[in-house]
């Protein structure tokens, strides 16, 4: 059961002024004019915009006699949930008091931090509207507001709005109210929250930090232009994670750092003969050591991630036991982290980046120099949200073309050094994509009871290179197709995933065994680490037993034979 | 959720403004707020400008074969809802005692709401009865108001011996002065003696103040309509010794 109370925002016109339009609702509703409020407010939400997605604002308020609260609305109608709060910050939601409000976002937000992302003034004129018996059954407010710029930048006015809102038990007075507001005083609804409004005058993007490739290819676009059109994207999200990594904002940052990282090797791994090898390969170990620095931290993050699940399987009399193994490994993660960070603020970081970058550009502008002048418009394309069209012409095709003039220092068509750079990136993507799924057949078929973990943690590494494909080009091909397909593939990946995650924190709590018997508490602490390796094999064994139930799913001579007729066809 | 009931055996001590004032006050402080107005005379609905009206009335509701959320009406204090009174509960006593584990009944009535508020208040009808007994089972606490007269003490030990005897989930009891005319020296005598040996009994008194008497006539909450006056200040002082009591 919900207590839904309706709620719905107007646009207002600048040229309706607060006093005629107050006259104009007055000849069709009992309104009773409260007193103006004035505030500044912080919004706040994570830097993925979770609280957007699930259709709430947040803010900061200023609480009379000092003090700050947090308070969230739900666009959807619903109650406004209140928290006492310290003064406007990064906030994880354990900061939170204990309460309604923290329940309610704890599931939305999760690990990530609550950020500041807009300070705003603003001005309402709250207005009820009664019944008969004098009872107020809509309440609406007038608000106009403004972005406070830092320093002295002054301000930025957003478009000012109306917001009626139910209340509980009364859905047809509001129902009467909103004909009223549309029908009577002409107010279009409108449904770009305050919060989008603010980001956007500030420069941002309303939908958050990105961290899905948007890329709108096209079958016959070349390979080399496609490929490095989406490596673009994930350097964009490289950068766009550094600053938050850099600054341990909250352990997503370096999660999605690492996965933008991990896609960029994965398209130059499979499609590295659209590109010369021996301006490859630098490149291809940058990646692989922003990788390797930035490894040890990721796994700490996720062991303390996952330590209430870790030991809520543990006998209560053990589970106190087990505090000084968190604080070794919290320990551990300081220590990863200053080495990290370390790594990502060297001098061989941001050469190597820079070059990488350059990289990109020159393949780009070669890439797009050979396909000839720009045939689609670069910039969002009609219903794609966000994709953008690759420049250039349709791919014209490796075999039978002479080879032409090239750039200093690139391939051009019919290099020999990249056959693949011209050809049509379907059958390029397709190739690979029959090629990691024939493989992953093939040794997943080979893996029983007696393989050893090495098996599984290779096939799982296969498996990511073939998700990664379906994510990053599968949209070259029907959604009823590729769907299942990574449905299946990410349910084989999921205990593959759960098996080796067990095996790397049963290790890495088993090495920390002599360092935790120094520490005090240490006996009782190796008692209960025993404890906790064991459940953390048992859940490995029970990943590896369901293996064989979700490998058979995702190879199943059915679904064989789609990947071979759907990817395999243009190769 | 936690569940107050104001109560007492007498009628016109001041249950229900210190139930309405005491869930505005709630509700201003950011709990999520349910008042059940369970007095047949709907004096709590009045003041809201709700219609005391229940659909399917106080058999069908006890009987836990109400659809509890549809019954439930916002008020002008936001972040407070009113579970409104009905004629019917005139009989509630025999609706409970027609139903299985009577004295159960208003605690699996409240159930569904558990997650929609942090806190319920129940302004009981003057009786003791089975819906009293019921009304004891549901809540965490009791705030009983009391007048500061002879005949207070003898009144309020009843009452505690009472819960303490016969109910099985036995609520904290937290008793305040109502209706107190610092004109009168018995008044100022009791308000003084008896939270000394009645650690139950809180310090904080509400005054016979005529915003008190005059919220029938304005239809609200003192504490939202006459802030800084006396009685809306003594009922803050009142909310801060039960939140401290009771840990709201």
């Amino acid at each position: 059961m919900a207590l839904d109370v309706p709620a719905r925002s107007y646009a207002l016109p600048d040229a309706v002024d607060a006093a005629s339009l107050v006259a104009l609702l007055s000849e069709r509703l009992d309104l009773v004019t409260e007193p103006t409020r004035s505030a500044t407010v912080v919004v706040v939400d994570t830097a993925d915009r979770r609280l957007r997605t699930a259709g709430a604002d947040l803010m900061f308020e200023s609480v009379r006699g000092g003090g700050h609260r947090l308070v969230l609305r739900q666009h959807a109608g619903g109650p406004r949930l209140v928290a006492e709060a310290g003064r406007p910050r990064r906030t994880l939601v354990e900061d939170l008091p204990a309460g309604a409000l923290r329940d309610h976002l704890a599931p939305l937000v999760e690990m990530r931090a609550l950020l500041p992302l807009a300070r705003l003034r603003v001005a309402a004129q709250p207005l009820r509207v009664l019944n008969g018996d004098g009872k107020t059954v809509v309440r609406l407010t007038m608000t106009t507001r403004a972005v406070v710029l830092d320093g002295d930048g002054g301000d930025v006015m957003l478009a000012p709005q109306l917001d009626a809102t139910g209340v509980l038990g009364y859905v047809k007075d509001f129902e009467r109210v909103a004909r009223v507001l549309t029908a009577r005083a002409g107010l279009t609804e409108t449904s770009v929250g305050v919060v989008d409004q603010a980001v956007a005058a500030l420069g941002g993007d309303p939908t958050g930090i990105r961290t899905k490739v948007a890329v709108r290819l096209r079958p016959d676009d070349r390979t080399d232009q496609g490929a490095v059109a989406v490596l673009v994207e994930l350097a964009d999200m490289v950068e766009a994670h550094l600053g938050g990594t850099l600054d341990d904002i909250d352990t997503e940052f370096l999660h999605d750092l690492r996965v933008a990282v991990r896609r960029s090797r994965s398209v130059l791994r499979e499609m590295k003969q659209a590109f010369p090898p021996d301006e490859l390969g630098p490149h291809r170990d940058t990646l692989r050591w922003i990788q390797e620095v930035t490894g040890d931290t990721r796994d700490l993050d996720v062991q303390l991630l996952e330590w209430a699940n870790l030991v809520a399987g543990v006998p209560g009399t053990r589970r106190a036991a087990l505090e000084p193994v968190r604080g070794l490994l919290v320990r551990h993660r300081t220590a990863a982290f200053r080495a990290m960070r370390r790594e990502l603020r060297s001098t061989r970081f941001t050469e190597s980046w820079r070059s990488y970058r350059a990289f990109l550009d020159a393949v780009a502008e070669r890439a797009e120099g050979e396909a000839g002048p720009s045939t689609a418009p670069a910039g969002q394309a009609k219903g794609a949200k966000g994709g953008k069209k690759v420049k250039g012409k349709k791919g014209k095709g490796a075999k039978g073309k002479g080879a032409k003039a090239t750039k200093a220092g690139t391939a051009g068509d019919g290099d020999a050094r990249a056959p693949d750079a011209a050809r049509p990136v379907a059958a390029v993507a397709g190739r690979r994509i029959v090629r990691v799924y024939e493989r992953m057949v093939q040794e997943g078929s080979a893996i029983d009871a007696t393989s050893p973990a090495t098996a599984l943690h290779d096939l799982r590494k296969r498996g990511k290179e073939l998700r990664y494909l379906l994510e990053l080009f599968g949209g070259l091909w029907p959604p009823a197709t590729v769907r299942p397909m990574v449905g299946a593939l990410k349910d084989l990946q999921g205990v593959l995933g759960t098996h080796q995650d067990r095996e790397v924190q049963a290790d890495h709590l088993r090495s920390m065994a002599d360092e935790l018997a120094a520490t005090s508490g240490g006996p009782d602490a190796l008692l209960a680490l025993g404890a906790l390796v064991d459940r953390l094999d048992v859940e490995q064994d029970e990943a590896r037993a369901g293996f064989a139930e979700r490998f058979a799913a995702f190879a199943a001579p059915d679904q064989q034979r789609v990947v071979a007729d759907t990817f395999g066809a243009g190769a | 959720v936690k569940v107050l009931a104001t109560y007492n055996i007498k009628g016109g001590v001041g249950k229900t403004s210190a139930a309405v004032n005491l869930a505005a006050l709630a509700a201003q402080s950011g709990l999520r707020t349910l008042l059940w107005d369970l007095d047949p005379q709907g004096a709590a609905s009045y003041l809201f400008r709700v219609r005391p009206k229940v659909k399917g009335g106080g058999r069908k509701l006890v009987r836990g074969r109400s659809d509890i959320v549809a019954l439930l009406r916002g008020t002008d204090v936001e972040g407070l809802d009113l579970l409104p009174a009905d004629f019917s509960y005139r009989y509630m006593d025999l609706a409970l005692d027609a139903s299985g584990k009577p004295t159960r009944r208003l605690r699996k009535v409240l159930a569904p709401l558990a997650e929609h508020y942090d806190l319920a208040i129940l302004d009981c009808p003057p009786s003791i009865s089975l819906v009293s007994e019921s009304v004891f089972d549901a809540a965490d606490a009791l705030l009983v108001p009391l007048i500061p007269s002879t005949l207070t003490l003898r009144t309020f030990e009843q009452l505690s011996d009472f819960v303490a005897a016969e109910v099985d989930r036995t609520p904290q009891v937290v008793a305040f002065f109502s209706m107190v005319d610092r004109r009168k020296r018995l008044h100022r005598d009791v308000v003084a003696s008896l939270p000394e040996s009645h650690t139950t009994v809180v310090r904080s008194a509400i005054p016979a103040a005529s915003e008190v008497e005059l919220m029938a006539v304005e239809r609200t909450p003192v504490v939202v309509n006459a802030t800084r006056s006396r009685a809306a200040r003594a009922y803050a002082d009142l909310w801060a010794d039960v939140r401290c009591r009771v840990g709201v």
